[in-house]
This record gives C-alpha cells, sequence and structure tokens, in this order.
C-alpha cells in the first residue's frame, strides 16, 4: 500500500529544523519559499482515502492519532511559532506540500508574524447546572415576587403561576449565566491580542458552559492569568466556576481564509 | 475494542476542541470532509460524555455503598 505524507504544521523558523529528531525520530522537514512544513510519512493504512473514513469512526485510533497531532505540534510551537494543520492533512508526495506552501505562501507568512511571541489559552466558563438554578432562584427578584405571589394563591391560580416560575427561572438561567460569561470575557480582552468563542452557551450533561480561546502575548500572560484568578473568585458566589487551559499552540487563531 | 480512557476525558476533549475542529485548513491531497469531520466530532463527544456521566455515576455507587462487613 502506498505511504502518505502527514502534515503537523507550518513554521518559518528554520530554528526548529535541528532539533525535530529530539522531538521525534520520524519527523522530518519539506521546506520551499521560506516556509517550512514539519511532516511524516505515514502508512497507507492509516490515512489512504480508502482507509481514513473508516479509521476515523474507530475512536481508540482516532484518540491515539490526536494525541499524536497535538504531542509534536506542541513540542513544536514551545521552540518556534508555527501554524497547526487541522488534523488529517494528508498529501500523497512532497512536491505536493511544496506546492501548497507556495498557494498558501503569503497569507501564512502574514499569519505567522502575527503570532511571533504568543500563546492561546482556552477558557471554559461552566457551572452545575442545578447549582446555577438554585442561585437564579434564590436570588433573582422576579423570582422572588412569582414565590410570595404564589403563597398567596389558590390551588388553581397556583398551578399556572408555578409552570410560568419554571419557565421564567429556565430562560433567566441561561441569560444570568451568558450575561456573567460575557462580562468575565470582556474584563479579559484588554489582556489579549485576540479572543475568539469557541462555543456559546451550551446546556447538556447537568452543565451550563461557554467556552472562549484567548490569544496572549508572552509579557502579558501573567496579568492575564491574574486577572482570570479573579474572575475566578467573583464567579464562584454565583455558583460559576472558570477553568482556564493553557499555553496552546494557537489552533484557534492559526486560520489563514477566516484571519 | 472501541473504548476511550475515560481519566483522560477532559483533555482529550479539549484536544478533540482543537485538533479536530480548529488548525490552519488547506486542500491536502487526502482530507476529511468538513460534513465527515463535525459528525464525528459530536459522535465522539457524545461517547466521551456518556463514558464520563457513567464514571460519575460509579463513583457516586461507590461512595453511597455502606461498607462491607
Amino acid at each position: 500500500m502506498c505511504t502518505c505524507i502527514y502534515t503537523y504544521c507550518v513554521t518559518h523558523e528554520e530554528a526548529c529544523l535541528a532539533e525535530l529528531k529530539e522531538i521525534d525520530e520520524h519527523i522530518y522537514s519539506i521546506a520551499d519559499c521560506g516556509l517550512i512544513t514539519v511532516a511524516r510519512k505515514a502508512p497507507g493504512e492509516d490515512f489512504s482515502e480508502k482507509n481514513l473514513p473508516e479509521n476515523i469512526q474507530n475512536v481508540v485510533w482516532l484518540e491515539s492519532k490526536v494525541r499524536e497531532h497535538h504531542r509534536i505540534v506542541n513540542a513544536l510551537a514551545g521552540r518556534v511559532t508555527l501554524l497547526p494543520f487541522k488534523f488529517a492533512t494528508v498529501f500523497y508526495s512532497e512536491e505536493n506540500v511544496k506546492a501548497m506552501l507556495r498557494r498558501h505562501e503569503l497569507p501564512m507568512k502574514e499569519r505567522l508574524q502575527q503570532l511571533i511571541g504568543k500563546q492561546e489559552w482556552g477558557l471554559k466558563v461552566w457551572g452545575n447546572y442545578d447549582e446555577v438554578t438554585g442561585y437564579v432562584d434564590a436570588s433573582n427578584n422576579e423570582m422572588k415576587v412569582l414565590k410570595e405571589e404564589l403563597m398567596k394563591s389558590s390551588p388553581g391560580k397556583a398551578f399556572l403561576l408555578k409552570k410560568k416560575k419554571e419557565d421564567l427561572l429556565k430562560s433567566t438561567v441561561h441569560s444570568f449565566f451568558n450575561e456573567q460569561a460575557q462580562e468575565c470575557l470582556h474584563d479579559l480582552v484588554p489582556y489579549s491580542d485576540k479572543n475568539t468563542l469557541q462555543s456559546g452557551v451550551t446546556v447538556g450533561g447537568g452543565e451550563i458552559a461557554l467556552k472562549a480561546a484567548f490569544l496572549v502575548a508572552g509579557n502579558e500572560t501573567e496579568p492575564f492569568l491574574h486577572e482570570v484568578e479573579k474572575k475566578r473568585g467573583t464567579l464562584k458566589a454565583a455558583m460559576i466556576n472558570l477553568e482556564c487551559t493553557g499555553p496552546w499552540p494557537p489552533y484557534n487563531f492559526a486560520d489563514i481564509v477566516k484571519n | 475494542m472501541n473504548e476511550i480512557d475515560a481519566s483522560q476525558n477532559v483533555t482529550v476533549l479539549e484536544l478533540l476542541d482543537r485538533v479536530l475542529n480548529k488548525g490552519v485548513v488547506v486542500a491536502g491531497d487526502i482530507t476529511i470532509s468538513v460534513a465527515d469531520i463535525d459528525l464525528l466530532y459530536l459522535g465522539v463527544k457524545l461517547l466521551l460524555c456518556s463514558v464520563e456521566t457513567m464514571e460519575q455515576n460509579k463513583k457516586k455507587v461507590t461512595i453511597g455503598e455502606p461498607e462491607s462487613a
């Protein structure tokens, strides 16, 4: 079966070339027009057009390949500025990789310049749905009014009011959480170069959550993380948690089409 | 076998969010179509979430169980 070329990332810094074998003995570079792609020869049984759609259905295979992809990209990101490729960007020949580099030369170089000295940080604002609901139910004024009204109502009216209260509570929890999360993101913006919402408010698995990513310059990292800690304390009172992960390679800020 | 180590779920989800969904998109000779990857991503996430819930339930049961004599 044929061998394919699996590509991990592209950089414009040659500094990493000498260290590639330290990261993984199988990776190597393919260069053209001042851009360097870090790649590996991959067996066709993994990534051929025929086998790939089947393989990605196997979560064990997928997990190992995703981890492998991240291991290489992450190790390189600690050494040079790079743009990670989306998972499973595979070529048949080195010439095709070079042609791709030539095709995207300018936007790739421009994006790389913008990313020099910056790192991605992930932020997950989340709460246990029942706990946040409990907090809103106890602290929201409209809820208080409805509860008082409920106490004084006849059984028939109380039934309708209870339904109204449940509906209102649901939408209030959503808007309350969104406001809190947005305020948190807003306060972190001054410490970052760019930011992006990975997902808006979602409810599932007993959680209400919102995810964002920030691109932070090296000298802003400490103030950024300090502000995160401050926000963590503020949000805790409203039963909302803040999870910060990173530094990540700039997965969320690498796309040359959108930017 | 088609199982994922539940202890590493958070990391896997964080990784999937980035490695599968983000990064530079260029036309390789072989690529997974956007529709495929979206479906795949959702499928894996659902699977991981259900594994996670299962693990949490297991823990709850263990915590709630009286100590055996």
